[in-house]
């Protein structure tokens, strides 16, 4: 069933110009977040993100070349690799904000596995699904999928890195719901996830539990509520048209905490309004509208559960950090994709992006 | 692609897009909700949004008093005794601070703090906050020197006092809400002040207020106090009370021709530059708020209206056996003893009360209520500083008066005047009679245009011969009476002294008195009028311990005045130069 002629005869131009549409965006918000910064931190997010931005889109361009059935084939080598980087993460890795161990530095630069992990997961648990997808019936089936899971999120939960974690959750579920997952599963899940809770709240970090704590009653904790508070005040203020580029009160008086990573989105709502958030959400929908459709005409199984899974990322971390900033949801410190600032982020979500394009150039002919 | 292994099993390609549907719908849902929420954001209801603009504007926005200058105070050559200095607030916004242990190691050199403390301040996650309150200008010009992106340097204008306690009575002092209190500053408040405005200023680092439109400036103020002849007084007083063991006291030198104060001193002092340190009660200027009962000194006032009134001559004399009784109040003399046939003279050098009260019992409760009320006793001066009392002299008719005061009021008991008061009073003797308002304030300069004060006259209680007799009566005090330890070889000087009881809501203190002086010189052309006071000083009579300290004083005071001993001055006079000190 492969298709003759150019890969490139059906290159989804829409997917490509949009991300690069919101990876130009993205640029430019941080640039507004980080003007007159004296933090040289701070100073080197513009220049920094330009560089990943580069990178990024030609990671995406070489994963759309390479056929992502090649990449399925290697998925016990790829299953290796995720694995061993976030243990050597643990054991090597620098120790960051919260004082978690998410970094690799190699020098030149520093790398995330439980970022590479994300785009690595949806090929494993692809292939796995992809070969396992009749037996879908059996439970035992879904708990090897677990297992699958379990292991490289299980390394990451213990950086330790909730909202990644959640996100590798997030990447299953919806991977195993889109390859059949039985109805009556899911209430046998529900139930076990009921029955886990308090055991997994015993074992979280005590700044992960005050998030949620804090989410809850955001009164409990000061210095959080005064986020949320400047998240809601800049959002409020901001109006219809919003303030202006570079010209947010919130945002500019540097109120907003991390306003050019987790709080990206109160400082485009701000300077630009209801009519920039709304743009925001719009192209981060088309994007995941084109990556879906991407997984409706895939040319396989192992196709369209990528395509799921790449979209199941994008979605997901749209919606908590968007709801984050819009106080529906604990502050997780997840980035918005495309925008925030944050190289491996970004890296990971044009591979994603890449792998998508990569399926879609090889979809059937309609 | 694969082919189907199983027949029978759907296709999987088909189940993949079947589930597409929910994975859609759950996308489109979490819009909705995302985008519901944006809207609400929007459409906030308007208390909400009103709470949103003053949290954003408490944020960005700071509410300031910008006060324009406040008039600088100035002594009658010009010497400042007021004017505006600045301060510096140290604050520090730790999150635009890059080398927290080099800028903590830095400002601990200069504001001489613990330097972990500093650290833990510059190297925390607040906002902004302060790393010190108020230091002088020095300290905030060497940190706005060391030019650090971070560290918020703000100006805190202070009212300073060049000559610290110096005058502080008389001043008064500023206080944080840069209103002036008691003294000139008070009572000037609306002179000096110029104008306050309220103003928000944006907390955002490069947006700047519009051009401001300048406030003018508060009014500069000259007053009649001569800085060095007010620190001869307070270190004569200082030197006094320590001596004597004093619980306080005042020295008022007053231009009698004029009512020009030149020296006003109060014990204790207080800090005008840390008003808020010091007790309360120091805040008031005893000179003119503290009223007391004068004793002796009265008898002056006495005899004075008494003769203006011809109700007695000079020639006058009664016999003296000691006693008077009046209203069932036996009136004695202070030594207890009979002083036979005396004149009015020796009522004065001797201090007679029996010769007080049988003059004042001549004159009847009206003429000598009267005659009292025209030299200001029970009336405030007037004078030009916040805080001045009226003292308290009770007239017939008054529930609190009774025919026994009559007689006691004549030498000064039962009756209360502030020491201003008294001087006021007596002053009129050295000007021939006219009364002139002590004032405080020589000139008022706003810009160019300088305002002179004029000279007032209060009345005219006794006339100017009348004035001439009890004024060589007064000098027969200091010469052959009891004043003479006041003498100053040299210079004909007028005086009385009067040794009071201190009352208290259950009879007189025990053993304490409050002791006066109060004289003028050259007594032939009174120049200048001194009162002394101390409160409870050792000793038993003012004769022995307020009459001394008018020596010293005045041995000095006419130096500063340029005041020539009477020989000199007449025979100057003689060849007709000048003999007055210049006048202003």
């Amino acid at each position: 069933m492969r298709q003759s002629g150019s890969i490139w005869q059906q290159f989804d131009h829409v997917l490509f110009g949009t991300t690069i549409i919101l990876i130009i965006f993205g640029i430019l918000m941080i640039r507004s977040a980080t003007l007159d910064a004296v933090d040289p931190d701070l100073i080197r997010r513009v220049p920094d993100q330009i560089i990943f931005a580069f990178l990024g889109v030609g990671l995406m361009m070489l994963l759309t070349v390479i056929d992502y059935r090649t990449l399925g084939g290697l998925h016990l080598w790829l299953y290796l690799l995720m694995v061993s980087l976030l243990i050597i993460v643990l054991g090597l890795g620098v120790v960051g904000d919260a004082g978690a161990q998410r970094w690799i530095n190699l020098g030149f630069i520093r790398i995330q596995p439980s970022e590479i992990g994300k785009i690595i997961i949806i090929i494993t648990l692809g292939h796995f699904f992809a070969t396992n997808y009749q037996k879908l019936d059996n439970i035992g089936t879904v708990i090897k999928s677990l297992l699958h899971l379990a292991i490289p999120a299980g390394l990451v939960f213990i950086q330790p890195d909730l909202g990644t974690t959640i996100v590798f959750i997030v990447i299953w579920s919806v991977m195993i719901w889109g390859a059949g997952l039985r109805v009556y599963h899911i209430g046998i899940f529900l139930a076990i996830i009921a029955l886990a809770a308090p055991f997994v709240w015993s074992q979280m970090q005590d700044y992960q539990r005050q998030r949620i704590t804090t989410f809850i009653s955001p009164e409990s904790d000061p210095d959080a509520q005064f986020n949320i508070l400047q998240a809601q005040i800049a959002i409020g203020t901001g109006g219809f048209l919003g303030k202006g580029y570079a010209n947010g009160t919130q945002s500019q008086l540097r109120f907003l905490r991390v306003r050019h990573t987790d709080f990206i989105y109160s400082v485009i709502a701000e300077e630009l309004g209801f009519v920039g958030g709304i743009t925001v959400m719009g192209l981060i929908g088309l994007v995941i509208i084109r990556i879906l459709n991407g997984a409706r005409h895939a040319a396989d199984e192992l196709g369209a559960l990528i395509c799921y899974g790449v979209a199941a990322i994008i979605f997901f971390q749209t919606m908590v950090s968007i709801g984050m900033n819009l106080s529906l949801l604990p502050v997780t410190g997840l980035t918005l994709p495309f925008i925030s600032s944050g190289g491996t982020s970004l890296m990971s979500t044009l591979a994603g992006v890449g792998l998508a394009q990569s399926v879609i150039v090889r979809r059937r002919r309609i | 692609m694969s082919t189907m292994e199983q027949p029978n099993f759907p296709d999987p390609q088909e189940v993949m897009r079947n589930r597409l549907p929910i994975v859609i719908t759950a996308l489109v849902v979490v819009s909705i909700l995302l985008v519901y929420r944006l809207i609400l954001f929007q459409e906030l209801p308007p208390e909400v949004a009103a709470e949103f603009n003053s949290l954003r504007d408490a944020t960005n926005q700071t509410h300031l008093q910008i006060a324009s200058a406040r008039g600088r105070i100035f002594d009658r050559d010009g010497q400042p005794l007021a004017v505006n200095a600045l301060d510096f607030q140290i604050g520090v916004s730790p999150n635009l601070i890059s080398n927290p242990d080099e800028v903590a190691r830095d400002l601990a050199a200069i504001l001489g703090g613990d330097e972990l403390e500093i650290f833990n301040i510059v190297n925390s996650d607040v906002q902004w906050e302060i790393l010190a309150p108020r230091v002088n200008a020095e300290v905030g010009q060497a940190i706005e020197a060391l030019d650090i992106p971070g560290i918020t340097i703000q100006r805190i204008p202070r009212r300073g006092y060049p000559q610290g306690t110096l005058a502080s009575h008389i001043i008064g002092f500023v206080g944080g809400d840069l209103q002036g209190y008691n003294g000139v500053e008070g009572y000037y408040q609306d002179q000096l002040s110029g104008q306050i405005r309220d103003e928000v200023v944006s907390n955002i680092p490069f947006e700047f207020s519009e051009i401001d439109v300048p406030l003018s400036d508060g009014r500069d103020v000259v007053l009649t106090i001569d800085r060095d002849i007010q620190f001869l007084a307070e270190s004569e007083l200082l030197r006094s009370v320590t001596e004597t063991a004093a619980s306080g006291g005042s020295i008022i030198v007053m231009d009698p021709r004029n009512g020009d104060i030149l020296a006003m001193a109060s014990y204790p002092p207080f800090d005008p530059n840390n008003p808020d340190t010091n007790n309360p009660d120091l805040l008031r200027n005893p000179a003119i708020s503290e009223q007391y009962e004068p004793g002796s000194v009265m008898k002056v006032l006495t005899v004075a209206g008494a003769l203006n009134q011809g109700v007695i001559t000079p020639q006058w004399s009664y016999n003296d056996q000691g006693r008077l009784n009046v209203g069932g109040i036996v009136i004695t003399n202070s030594d207890r003893a009979a002083h036979g046939l005396v004149d009015t003279t020796t009522v004065l050098t001797q201090s007679l009360n029996v010769g007080a009260a049988t003059i004042s019992t001549t004159m009847g409760p009206t003429r000598f209520y009267q005659a009292l009320s025209d030299f200001g006793i029970g009336q405030a001066t007037g004078i030009d500083l916040e805080g001045e009392q009226a003292g308290t002299m009770f007239v017939p008719g008054d529930p609190e008066w009774s025919e026994s005061q009559l007689a006691t009021n004549a030498f000064g008991q039962g009756i209360a005047v502030t020491p201003l008061q008294l001087l006021t009073a007596i002053s009129s003797i050295a000007n021939g009679g006219l009364m002139m308002q002590p004032r405080m304030v020589y000139q008022i300069i706003d810009g160019d245009n300088v305002i002179t004060t004029q000279p007032f006259p209060l009345g005219r209680p006794i006339s100017a011969e009348t004035a001439r007799i009890v004024s060589d009566m007064m000098v027969a005090v200091v010469n052959n009476g009891q004043g003479n330890l006041a003498a100053l070889p040299g210079y004909s000087i007028a005086g009385k002294t009067g040794t009071a009881e201190i009352p208290t809501p259950i009879g007189y203190e025990n053993n304490a008195w409050i002791m006066t002086f109060v004289g003028f010189l050259p007594a032939d052309d009174p120049q200048v009028a001194v009162l002394i006071k101390l409160d409870r000083p050792n000793g038993r009579w003012a004769s022995q311990v307020a009459a001394p300290v008018f020596r010293r004083f005045a041995e000095r005071l006419v130096i500063l005045l340029e005041i020539p001993p009477d020989d000199v001055r007449h025979a100057l006079a003689a060849q007709g130069g000048a003999v007055t000190e210049v006048e202003r």
